[in-house]
This record gives C-alpha cells, structure tokens and sequence, in this order.
C-alpha cells in the first residue's frame, strides 16, 4: 500500500514536471517562431552611444556593449539554439535510422563494417571529436551541425541495430518471412513502427545536450559567427563586462540553463512513463516493447554526450 | 591551430580558476603583514598575459619583449624623441660614404657572471645572428649587415653593403642584436634554437622561474647604470584580461601595464572607481584596417574611398575606447620621423560614400538588402584576431555601420596564429592591422611592404604604381641624401594615403593601473619595454 502510494504521488510530481517543462518548451518555441513580432529591437542594431545600459521601459534588459537590445537577441538566439538543435538530432535520425536497421537487419560483412567504424567513432571522447572536426572543416554553424552530427548517429545507430536484431528473431517477423514478404515491408511495416517511437523519445532526451553543445561551441568562437545572437556566443561577449555588468553574462546563461533543463526533464518523463508502460505490461511487453525501455536506460548510461566525456 | 585557440582557452579558464584560487588562498593571511613584508624586500609585483619565454635575445616569440630588455642590452638606446643615445657602445663613427660604424665599447661593462664584455663577445653574437639570417629577413639591417669586424678589445666594426640610414635605429631594438654573454652560447656556438643561460649585461637578472606561472628578477649586481631601486620584479602569469583586474583589485599583483593587458572598458572601470593609480602613454602605434586593392570589390578605389568616409571614427574614439586611443587620420602620427606630411583626412561622410558608391555602380535595388551590381551584392570580408576584444567591438560595430551603408560585412574572427596566416596570405577585403611603434615606425614598417608575406604588400598588390611604390621605399633606405628620403616618403605617404589602402582608426596607447603604494611609473620611448628602473614601492 505504502510503496504504491508512493509511486503515485512520485508518478504525479513527476507529471507535474513534465507539465511545466512542456510548458517551457512550448513558450520556448513560439518565443523562436514569432521573434521578429516579440522582439522589440532589430537584434542586430548596432547603437554604441547607448551601450551598456541598464533595464528601461525601450530595452526592457538593457543594452550590451554595442548598443544592442539584449531581450532581442535573446529571443534571436532561441531561434539559434532551437532551430540549429532541433536540425541537428533531425539529421542524426534519419542517418542514424537508415543505417542502424540496415546494420541490424542485412548483418553479415556489411554489419562488420559499420560496427567497426562505430568502434573506431567511439573510441574518441565525443567532444574532443567535435572540436577536431570543426577545427578541419572551419568555423561556422553549418560545419558545427555537420560535426555533431557524425560524433552523434554513431550511438543511435547501435541501439538501433540492436533493438532490429532482437525483433528479426521474433515469431511474427519469421511468420512475415515464411509468408513472403519482401524485406522492404518488413522493415517498413513490422520493424519500424517499434523502433520509431523509443528512438523519437531518446532524441528528446538528448536536445537538451544538443542545445549546450551548440552554446558551448558558440563560446568558444567556433559556432555562429558574429554578429548572429546566440546565447554562448552573448556569454562570451560580455566576458570583459563580467565586473560592472554581470547581468549581461547572467541572461543568456539562465536562459541555456533553463531550456536544457526543461528538455532533460521532458526527456526523462518520457522515459518514465516508457518504463511504467512496460512494468504495467508485465510479461507481455516482450513482444511488444522488444526490450526498447532496457535499451534507452542502459543507452542514458553512456549517452552521446554524457556529462564525463564532456 | 583551432586547436591552439581552443587549448588557449580551456587554458583561460583554468587559470582564471587557479587565480580565483589563489586569491582566495592568499587572502587568509593577514593583509597588513604581507603588503609589509612586500615592502620590505622592494618587492613588485606585476601581471602579465604570456610566459615570458626562454630569454633568448636573439629570437622572437615566445620571447617577451620586456623581459628581453631586462636582461639584454643592446650597442645603442632609443631615447626620447627617437635620439640614439650610447649604452654598450659609448661612442661610434660612421665613415663618409655611410656604409662603415665604428663602434667603441663601453669599458668595465660586467655580464651578470662577472665576465667582462669585448669586442670579441660582440661580434660572436652578431655572427649568431647572422648565420640565422633568414629567421631575420623582415629587418633590413641584417639583409644590410655584410662583415662585423674586430678591431681591438673594445672596438668593432661593422660594414654594410649599402648606406642604410637606419642603422643605428635598428641596433637599438630589443631583438634579434642584443648581446648574450659567454657562459649563454650552446656548445655548438648557435643560438638559434636554444642558449644555455640567459647571461646578460643588463640590469636585472632571471632568479627564479616556473613556466607559465611566474618569473622572479633581481637587480643585476654587476650591472654599469644606475642600479633600480626596487629588490625584486615578480612577474605573474595570468592570461585572461579578468583575473587580472580580479588579482590587482585583491592586492595580488601592484601593477598592469602595457597595451592590450587592459580592456579600455576595464581600464576606465578601475580609474573611476578612484582606488588606484592610472596613466596613459602618448601614441604607440597606429591601429589600422588594411583594405585589399586587389580583390573583390575593393579592388575599386571609389569603394575604398567610400569606406574611408563612412566609418565614424570619433565615435568609437569616445565610446569603444574612452579616449584612451587617440583618432587617427594618417598610417603613420605626425611626430614621426618623416611622416608629417600634410594629408587632407578622409571626413566621416555618409552622402559622399553614397555617391562614390554608386559612382562605382554599386545601386540600391529595390527588395534588396545590400547594394548590387550586375546581379551581384556588395559583400566584404573583415578579418579580426579574436583574442582581441577591442578589434571585435571595432568589427562588430563597422558591420553595423556598413549595412545602414548598403554594404554586406561578413566578419572572420580567428585566433592570432591563423590572423597573421590570413595577413600573409592576402585573403581579406579588409583586416586589422597594426604599425610596429617606435622605433620600427616608419622604416622597418615600409621596408616590409615590399614582402609579400605581410598584410601590407597583400594589400597594396593592386596598385597599379606598386612596382615603384617599392623603388621608392627602396630607395629612402638607402638614400645618403636627407632632402631626397623626405621628398620620397612624402611620395609614398602621399600615394598610399590617396589610393585608400588603408583606413587608419586610431592611435594605440599603453595603460597602466597601479596600486598607491607604487610610483614613478613612466612611459619609456621604445614600445614594449617597462621601466622598471624608476619604479618605486613603499610600504
């Protein structure tokens, strides 16, 4: 009785959560599509006479150390972070999925291959990966996207395989072969529709990570270019203001540290129900789940981008 | 290189973090005892951003200028208002046609080993550095240099191919031609990759050292000058522009001197907080944008005249700088040797950049953003070291600036070592740049337009008179007669200024922010030395 009753009040702060951060990302979102109507500078209005200001009623943050309106850029810079993010785990999912169920379901030489490459990939601490291939390919926000995507489909692509090569042994996928059913239609009709969901939640998960990936390069001057808005790069312009203004510095950081926590714990709710769906499910979630929940808990351990390779 | 840039900053970081520590740590102590004890022993203490380097006076990076001008000294000095004064060489004849110095060595002049200084010594280290004259190629004195020649023990002769008339300008600099002593040389007698000591016949001496942390000098006993009167320079390494200000606002460091140690922003911060001591230098050097005759839109004169008019300099003067850099109209500030040329300044002037623009069929198109012609839209690049703040902010602002303009300015920030590649490289519309204060300025800076590994011939490369703009300066360095190098650096001045190669922003100073207890804190006449010798601390 106890424990159950725990679960439910843990189950209904756990919704509360996940209701406020889809709340945040939701708001979030609409902040980045209707910027140009919520912004109430041009972001990138160079006004140096007024720079530096504090908040007023026309620059409700204050001005940075060119005269431009920082609630602007701010709104500017979610676009950055939201839509970059968003394009990057787009891509590492098609990439990541194509392959992934080639590799698992063809297996042979060809999934030799591309384990080998992976085990090559992962070798690397990811960040460290990163930076080398933006150090090759040149500063820029199209590069860096590109670099985070090839560190990044490397993992995917594993739990993927994995889930395709548990579910290719199952009866129902046998019975499809029996019956004659072409390849195609199997991985189409019967083995993608198990595999899509988890992997959608798992991408969600790591938007968070995704987002202070782009932040972080950006800092570091390897991101967007100026005079773009983007919150690392608005961080690292008011290093020298750091003393007399640190608001400056203080904006965009809690503006990154309240979008990647309203992703983690949308990711991590998800997660959770993904968890107590297949608990409820008992014996049954075989074969259904196909183990998936197994998968993205043990995948969470050594994700991508995990806080010790970073 | 990005990986450079990149280790530079996780560097930053960590050292910003080791100097919050440190603060801290230090700040457990009793206060009053330790600014006591301080005193005691004379004891200042300075930051720097860079190691100082591994004190040989013949190289260059990552050898600091300063600390090179601690320990070294060179045949002549650099006085005020560029007078060549005796240091090493108490006296010297030049032979009538130029192309002969005779110098006579100062007697009784002690290395920090206690050997005495000769001829000998001298002319070792010139031939060091003349058997490494490739790494030597941007000064012309060593191209110049043909024999050094022993006379008796404490006179040397040096013969020239040409009358250079910068000669002694150059053997005053702080490298590559300042004297290490015997004890210094590797086996092999070349210095350069390595010497063995730093042993110098200046005023201080290397006590202690620990690479990117601190260095610890004391005064040179054996030194011939007036001895400083401070006991000890500790020179602190600290490589972010915050923790600096952090640590003298802690009391951990008494000074920050020199150019780009301090933000303007920073220094004005600290000087209207009334807590310390500030000054600033006279002009140092010039800080400019180089803009590309060659390439792309600046190819054409009238868009390098419009961008010349269009950049508001005196407001960047009063809010980017504070007044700390002075506004510059010309390459080189009129006090110059040979630089005072009566140039009419390209005034800031919106309409007139307009009209050259569209002079040079560059056209407002309606639905377009950016200026066009023939379907093209007016884009340029401008390169910037992103190490530097100020240079950003410059940038950033233009950008601005330029697209009320009609002109797209696309901003390439790259850290140092790939920012001097692009300089050499020529690929830019416009970059920064900056003349090498004195005593390079103007000489060296114009004999090295003629290479085209620097910003400036890249630059000047679409000239259409850059064949003679090089027989000019050719020949002012080696002209005998005064009227005739006046005549042709007026021509050279006169020509760049005209052809708008280069968009002059302002004049560099250097700041220095002290602690009270600190004084005597001048600015010396050549770039990049501290003076050390005149500063005082108190208890």
């Amino acid at each position: 009785m106890m424990r159950e009753r725990a679960l439910a009040v843990s189950r209904s702060s756990g919704h509360m959560t996940m209701a406020i951060a889809g709340t945040i990302v939701v708001l979030g979102a609409a902040a980045a599509i209707f910027a140009p109507y919520l912004a109430p500078h041009d972001p990138y209005e160079v006004d140096i006479v007024n720079k530096l200001q504090g908040s007023s009623w026309s620059y409700p943050l204050g001005t940075d150390h060119l005269g431009r309106c920082v609630l602007s850029r701010l709104l500017f810079g979610m676009r950055v972070s939201l839509g970059a993010s968003s394009l990057c785990i787009a891509l590492t999912f098609v990439i990541s999925l194509v392959l992934g169920m080639a590799s698992g379901y063809v297996g042979g030489w060809f999934d030799q291959l591309l384990m080998r490459v992976c085990d090559v990939l992962l070798a690397f601490p990811k960040l460290i990966l990163a930076l080398a291939l933006v150090g090759t390919l040149g500063a820029g926000m199209s590069n860096l996207i590109l670099a985070i995507v090839i560190v990044q489909w490397v993992s995917y692509a594993r739990i993927i395989r994995g889930m395709v090569q548990s579910l290719k042994t199952q009866d129902y996928i046998l019975a499809a072969r029996l019956a004659g059913t072409s390849h195609a239609r199997i991985l189409l009709r019967h083995i993608a529709p198990f595999v899509l969901p988890q992997m959608v939640i798992l991408l969600a998960v790591d938007l968070g990570k995704v987002i202070l990936l782009i932040s972080e390069f950006s800092f570091l001057g390897l991101g967007v270019q100026a005079p773009a808005a983007e919150w690392g790069m608005m961080i690292n312009d008011s290093r020298p203001y750091m003393l007399d203004h640190p608001a400056l510095m203080l904006y965009p950081g809690l503006m990154i540290f309240v979008t990647v926590m309203a992703f983690n714990k949308l990711g991590d709710g998800f997660r959770d129900q993904l968890d107590v769906q297949a608990a409820n499910k008992g014996r049954g979630w075989k074969r259904n789940g196909s183990g998936s929940s197994r998968f993205i808990r043990s995948k969470s351990k050594h994700s991508a981008l995990d806080k010790q390779q970073m | 290189m990005k990986f450079k840039r990149l280790s530079m900053t996780l560097m930053l970081l960590v050292a910003m973090m080791t100097a919050v520590g440190c603060v801290s740590s230090s700040d457990g102590q009793p206060k009053g005892k330790s600014t006591e004890s301080k005193a005691e022993e004379g004891l200042l203490t300075m930051s720097w951003n860079k190691d100082i380097g591994p004190l040989n006076p013949h190289l260059y990076a990552p050898n600091e200028w300063f600390a090179q001008a601690m320990v070294y000294e060179s045949l002549v000095n650099y006085g005020e208002n560029g007078k060549i004064e005796p240091s090493l060489a108490e006296s010297w004849e030049i032979s009538e046609d130029g192309k002969t110095y005779t110098f006579h060595l100062r007697q009784g002049v002690l290395f920090s080993d206690g050997t005495a200084l000769t001829a000998n010594q001298v002319k070792r280290n010139f031939d060091a550095v003349l058997q490494n004259a490739k790494r030597h190629d941007w000064l012309e004195l060593i191209a110049e240099m043909k024999q050094v020649e022993v006379v008796d023990e404490h006179t040397i002769k040096i013969e020239f191919n040409n009358p250079y008339y910068p000669v002694l300008q150059e053997l005053s600099l702080i490298r590559p031609l300042r004297i290490l002593g015997d004890a210094g040389f590797p086996e092999d007698g070349s210095t350069a990759e390595q010497i063995k000591a730093p042993i110098g016949t200046g005023p201080w001496v290397l006590k202690a050292y620990k690479k990117d942390e601190y260095a610890l000098f004391v005064p040179n006993e054996h030194y011939w000058g007036t001895k400083p009167k401070l006991k000890q320079v500790k020179v602190k390494v600290i490589p972010d522009a915050q923790a600096r200000v952090m640590a003298l606002q802690k009391g951990d460091i008494d000074l920050i001197f020199g150019s780009g140690q301090l933000s303007p922003d920073s220094f004005k911060s600290l000087q209207d907080s009334g807590n310390y001591q500030t000054a600033i230098s006279s002009s140092v050097s010039t800080r400019v944008l180089a803009i590309h005759s060659n390439k792309g839109a600046t190819a054409d004169l009238r868009v390098r005249q419009a961008l010349e008019h269009a950049l508001n300099k005196q407001l960047l003067i009063d809010h980017v700088f504070y007044g700390i850099e002075r506004k510059a109209d010309t390459l080189f500030a009129l006090e110059l040797p040979y630089s005072n040329v009566a140039l009419p300044p390209y005034d800031y002037d919106m309409e007139k950049a307009k009209q050259l623009l569209d002079d040079a069929g560059w056209k407002t198109e309606a639905g377009q953003a950016f200026r066009m012609k023939d379907g093209e839209s007016l884009r340029l690049q401008l390169a910037y070291n992103s190490e530097e703040h100020v240079q950003k902010a410059v940038a950033e602002f233009m950008q601005g600036e330029m697209r009320k303009l009609g002109i797209e300015i696309e901003l390439i920030g790259e850290e140092y070592q790939t920012h001097v590649q692009r300089q050499k490289e020529g690929s830019f519309n416009l970059i920064f740049s900056e003349t090498w204060g004195v005593p390079y300025d103007p000489h060296s800076v114009v004999a090295s337009m003629r290479e085209p590994s620097h910003a400036d011939y890249q630059a000047q490369s679409g000239l259409a008179m850059k064949p003679e703009i090089d027989q000019w300066i050719t020949e002012a360095l080696i002209s005998t007669s005064e009227a005739r190098r006046a005549e042709l650096y007026k021509q050279l001045l006169t020509t760049l200024h005209e052809q708008a190669v280069y968009l002059p922003i302002s004049f560099t100073t250097h700041t220095a922010v002290y602690h009270d207890r600190v004084s005597k804190v001048e600015f010396l006449p050549m770039q990049y030395e501290i003076p050390f010798h005149s500063i005082e601390v108190r208890p």
